[in-house]
């Protein structure tokens, strides 16, 4: 690919519970810093994208319209965890076709709305009808992926344990306390063997982004190197829950795209909605054979200052998950991290980002949509 | 009500179950009456084989999602043992499923995959065991009705 599509502008909200606020507010605040970040005006942007799985309709229409910018071409994506980044996806798509320049993509979602719980899952599925939540589908890869690979519950908590010490230096992150593993595995039984710290969090939450068509020569910024959606296979019968397939899939086909390798990642932002999905995820994204992955976590490669940080700010395990935001709030955070001002937790030297988002129940595939963006650092 | 027609299972699993050709609106088969029913040596699980490829599939459908052979496929009733594939005890969950329960991936053959509760006591499960489909109760329909379906139990407790 020649032409190139650069983030101009990010902005996000702190993750958290805004119960008595519109959703349309929080999400205005996050477009607004990105707009402010990227110094582009209102009147530059061409289309606006929103993706969002319990916003109802037309959520970026609502979001719009707070800040003076109707009349221009919407599109609302729903795509369960993957919304964010689907959106950011069709923005993508819009500015390589040629149909537009500027376009201004935000993530949002509020769960708080469903006051406590789990997420409701689509009454017509069968599996959801029978009692299966995400936690529960998680919990059941967990026993097998650590019957597969000889892992072990502690091994699990270490994940957490490594979210919440990088939450601490994240001001958007919804859990900022430091946990021991001893803490994790004592917390409150989800679904065995999760327990509530071995979670993300319900939550509230917006991120944006203003993207732009990339000129040469305009001085540093951040291409958008590969936007790859990919849905899983539909089985009726065995599948195996301890690796995943769908975001093998996904990545090899955005490492192609972008013309890298997993050794030319800088650091990840990854789906770990559940700790046992990082580990999963290590491997489906080509950092560690199968099997290794907790091996990988426990010799610190993983950390920032490590060989390959995942997560640096926290994960969806400590930042928080309001799904539609999600996709949306892994770029802003590898933004900062490729410009240099991620603070603490800034991975020295970074100069390429993978994001990955897996999400959607639905019986007999492995997740729905999963959606990987791979950043770079122009010079 | 449903009329009482047979206990199914012993000591604490033990459940009542509907008579086979019950039909009455307030006993709520999961996914259906048509695809679940019945007690002991009536008990069926029903879904659907294409007569042109051999696909099949749960619950019953009318297309062929492999070789999109339709409207209308043969009558397939599954297994009723299999190997538990994996499976947790689930303790955050909608009131009306009673929590905490289990929840098995059971393989039935290489094709067909069900998602089954279970009421037996999770220190007698292991991943890889062989299980018995049998009827149960699994909670609640979103209106407050009973809701049964298959259910699993250690193969040979069922017999």
């Amino acid at each position: 690919m020649t032409d190139r599509v650069e983030v101009a502008g990010i902005g996000m909200i702190p993750f958290g519970r805004y119960r008595s606020t519109p959703v349309e507010a929080l999400a205005s605040a996050a477009a607004v810093a990105a707009l402010r970040d990227s110094g582009v005006e209102r009147s530059e942007v061409q289309e606006v994208f929103c993706g969002s799985s319990f916003s109802g309709s037309m959520p970026g229409q609502r979001i719009l319209a707070l800040i003076g910018m109707t009349g221009l071409p919407v599109t609302n994506v729903s795509n369960a965890c993957s919304s964010g980044a689907t959106a950011l996806r069709e923005a993508v798509t819009a500015i390589m076709s040629g149909r537009i320049d500027v376009a201004l993509v935000i993530g949002v979602d509020q769960l708080t709305q469903f006051r406590g719980g789990t997420l409701p899952l689509e009454a017509s599925d069968l599996d959801a009808a029978t009692g299966l939540q995400m936690p529960a589908l998680y919990a059941m890869r967990a026993q097998r992926y650590m019957a597969a690979t000889g892992a072990t519950e502690k091994d699990l908590a270490a994940v957490a344990v490594k979210a919440h010490k990088n939450a601490v230096h994240n001001q958007y992150a919804q859990y900022r306390r430091e946990v021991s593993v001893e803490e994790v595995l004592s917390a409150r039984t989800i679904a065995t063997p999760l327990t509530l710290l071995m979670c993300c969090p319900t939550g509230d939450g917006a991120a944006a982004a203003v993207v732009r068509r990339y000129r040469p020569g305009s001085g540093p910024a951040v291409t958008v190197e590969a936007s790859v959606l990919q849905t899983g296979k539909h089985r009726t019968g065995f599948r195996d829950l301890s690796f995943s397939e769908l975001v093998g899939r996904t990545a090899h086909l955005a490492y192609e795209e972008a013309g890298m390798s997993p050794e030319d990642v800088s650091l990840a932002e990854v789906h770990d909605a559940f700790v046992v999905a990082e580990l999963m995820y290590y491997e489906a994204l080509g950092f560690c054979p199968r099997g290794d992955a907790a091996a990988l976590l426990a010799s610190g490669a993983t950390q920032v200052g490590g060989r390959i940080p995942v997560n640096p700010g926290g994960g969806l395990l400590c930042r928080g998950h309001p799904v539609g935001a999600t996709g949306v709030a892994q770029i802003c955070e590898s933004v900062w991290q490729l410009r240099g001002t991620a603070g603490p937790n800034q991975v020295e030297g970074a100069r390429v980002a993978i994001t990955q988002v897996t999400g959607g129940g639905i019986r007999g595939v492995d997740h729905g949509a999963c959606a990987v963006h791979i950043l770079s650092l122009r010079d | 009500m449903a009329e009482v027609a047979e206990r199914v299972g012993a000591g604490d699993g033990a459940v009542d179950v509907p008579t086979a050709n019950d039909r009455s609106p307030s006993v709520h088969w999961l996914p259906s009456a048509d695809a679940v029913s019945g007690v002991g040596d009536q008990f069926r699980i029903v879904g659907s084989r294409c007569p042109a490829c051999g696909w099949t599939s749960f619950p019953p459908c009318d297309w062929c999602a492999n070789c999109l052979n339709g409207p209308g496929l043969d009558a397939f009733e599954l297994p009723l043992r299999g190997t538990l594939y994996s499976f947790t005890e689930v303790h955050a969950a909608p009131e009306r499923f009673d929590p905490p329960y289990i929840l098995g991936f059971v393989d039935l053959q290489e094709d067909m995959r069900l998602l089954v509760r279970s009421r037996t006591t999770p220190s007698e499960l292991y991943m890889g065991q062989e299980v018995a489909l049998v009827p149960g109760a699994i909670g609640r329909t979103p209106s407050g009705e009973p809701l049964w379906s298959y259910t699993f139990v250690p193969a040979g407790s069922d017999d």
